[in-house]
């Protein structure tokens, strides 16, 4: 700023000057301002997205996580005569991953060994289960997510200690079982709601189902009102089927055909199946 | 006249179990395995020392040894399976495959992806090929995955009932179904050759195989009364379901005079007593009783 003695025209401008640049510095700062709230704005926007992207990752890796034998990795072997130690240990950990395929793999853990059970029923694969055991006299059941009403303890203290092969795959055909009969009642319940009168009633092991259904889901035809049991634990089909009529009055004699026709087929076809049948039938 | 019967589950009764006879407890890959670990990790194999101090720099050892380290423990992890499972792999691959039509982008149902994969082994000493397609659907609320193709090919051995089972599995893609099923069925045929093979050691003149120690049947005969013989015949079948159910049942030759002879219907009553016998004293034990049955004549 140019001092100037002069109470004249120049000291006029230079007093304007920095009444101007006084009056400028808090419009900047406000744009400044500005500028950083919409820079900030951005960057709330960016972090929220990648928060968004975050946990859908978080939850399909989750609902992955459940099912093992999704997450197995590329691998093709190669075919070099020699095979350096890197691809020995790349060849022992892709057929490390690959017996998920068998439905039975596990790890050696610190202490001892953690089992895991795929389940899966008619090509749709199903939960995954794990039983950690300690090695120790008498072998141990540390952790484990099997459901409590299968009847782990019975299978363990039968074949734990005498016959550990038979135990893992003793537990594998209930926890196939259980899984296969759960599908196939969920399959009913989402799948055919329609065919249903009322809701499906089961027990948490699925070994009894109870459900009223029609053949014409527009109710004009008298309603069956079906009792399913599976005594047998490892079997996905019922030992047992009765099928009923609850209500009053006689029942049509074309019900009672129907009732012959249908009660052998849920002793040997999965419940969606045999709903899948009554669909193609009302098709057609 | 052969009406087979079910003994029950795989489990039946008592002795009607697989047994062991060389181990006490668990399976040797088992232990072995949970053996292997620690001693490999504490001991390198010396060729692979040597090489390692020819070919290497120094400062690469550390990186090797913990390499070795890893394959070591892989590899334990690996025979450990292999003795739990009774299944040895021998070839694996999984490559991603094009899903046909749409591309592989996230569309309105979610992510899908295809992976075809390969397995060969062997499940209890019979060799296996399979080949499978894997089609995974991911949403948010949930991710399910789907076996949409699978094609098995197992080693023709003696065991027609397993060919039918195969294709059976193979329509149903069921593919852990086919190694529990396998595993049963093969356990149950081990079970019965041990058993067959033990009674002919025993009494090598009363006891014929006529298939050989693998086949179905067994045959009894008296050493002094000629032209009696009971057969016992044993099936392994594996049901719709993958169930695995061995059905014993009791076939008799008798000569028509001795025919003649029986008042009380023995013979026409043998194969339910039989059944009943296996019921109570399980396998092993019910056919110890019939060749008692036949050596009391001497």
């Amino acid at each position: 700023m140019a001092s100037s003695q002069k109470h004249g025209v120049l000291y006029q401008l230079e007093r304007l000057e920095a009444r101007d640049q006084r009056s400028a510095k808090p419009q900047d700062e406000h744009q400044g301002l500005q500028d950083s709230e919409t820079d900030l704005e951005a960057k709330i926007r960016k972090l929220r997205k990648l928060r968004d992207e975050l946990r859908t990752k978080v939850k399909l890796h989750e609902a992955s996580a459940r099912i093992p034998i999704t997450n197995l990795e590329p691998y093709e072997p190669l075919k070099n005569s020699e095979e350096n130690l890197e691809m020995k240990l790349e060849k022992a950990k892709a057929f490390f991953q690959a017996f998920h395929l068998t439905g039975l793999s596990g790890k050696l853990t610190t202490k001892g060994v953690c089992i895991c059970f795929s389940t899966a029923f008619e090509g749709n694969i199903l939960d995954s289960y794990y039983v950690d055991l300690i090695i120790k006299k008498p072998l141990t059941i540390h952790r484990h997510s099997v459901p409590v009403f299968i009847p782990l303890e019975q299978i363990a203290a039968k074949y734990l200690e005498t016959n550990f092969q038979h135990f893992v795959y003793s537990l594998s055909e209930h926890l196939n079982a259980y899984s296969g009969r759960k599908y196939q009642a969920d399959q009913l319940q989402c799948g055919f709601s329609a065919f249903l009168a009322r809701p499906l009633q089961r027990n948490s092991l699925c070994t009894l189902l109870s459900f009223t259904y029609t053949t014409d889901p527009s109710g004009k035809s008298f309603p069956f009102c079906a009792r399913l049991v599976y005594q047998d634990l490892t079997t996905t089909l019922p030992t047992n089927v009765t099928i009923t009529y609850q209500g009053t009055g006689a029942t049509p004699a074309s019900w009672e055909d129907q009732r012959a026709a249908h009660e052998p087929l849920f002793y040997k076809n999965a419940l969606y199946k045999v709903f899948e049948s009554f669909l193609r039938v009302r098709e057609n | 006249m052969h009406t087979g019967i079910h003994t029950g589950t795989h489990t039946g009764t008592h002795a009607a179990e697989p047994r062991r006879r060389r181990r006490s407890g668990g399976s040797p890959g088992f232990e072995e395995g949970l053996r292997g670990g620690p001693q490999r990790e504490s001991a390198p194999p010396t060729h692979l020392r040597l090489s390692r101090s020819r070919r290497r720099p120094a400062g690469g050892g550390e990186a090797s040894r913990d390499l070795e380290a890893q394959l070591g423990r892989a590899e334990s992890g690996l025979s450990f399976l292999s003795g739990l499972t009774g299944v040895r792999i021998a070839d694996y691959s999984m490559a991603r495959a094009e899903l046909p039509g749409s591309s592989e982008s996230a569309g309105e149902s979610g992510l899908r992806v295809l992976r075809k994969g390969r397995l060969a082994g062997e499940c209890h000493s019979v060799p296996f090929q399979l080949e499978f397609q894997l089609l995974e659907t991911q949403s948010e609320e949930n991710s399910s995955a789907t076996i949409t193709d699978l094609s098995i090919i197992v080693e023709p051995t003696e065991h027609s009932e397993l060919s039918r089972f195969v294709a059976r599995t193979e329509e149903k893609r069921d593919l852990f179904l086919f190694f529990r099923s396998l595993h049963f069925f093969l356990e149950w045929c081990e079970y019965r050759q041990r058993t067959f093979q033990y009674f002919k050691e025993k009494h090598p003149a009363m006891v014929q195989l006529p298939g050989g120690p693998a086949a179905d049947s067994m045959g009894l005969q008296s050493p002094c009364v000629p032209g009696f013989e009971l057969v016992v015949v044993w099936t392994v079948h594996i049901d719709e379901g993958g169930k695995v159910v061995p059905e014993l049942d009791l076939l008799t030759k008798i000569p028509e005079q001795a025919l003649t002879l029986d008042q009380r219907e023995v013979v026409a009553r043998a194969p339910h007593c039989f059944r009943t016998l296996l019921l109570l004293l399980g396998i092993e034990a019910a056919i110890d009783s019939l060749i008692q049955l036949l050596r009391t004549e001497e």
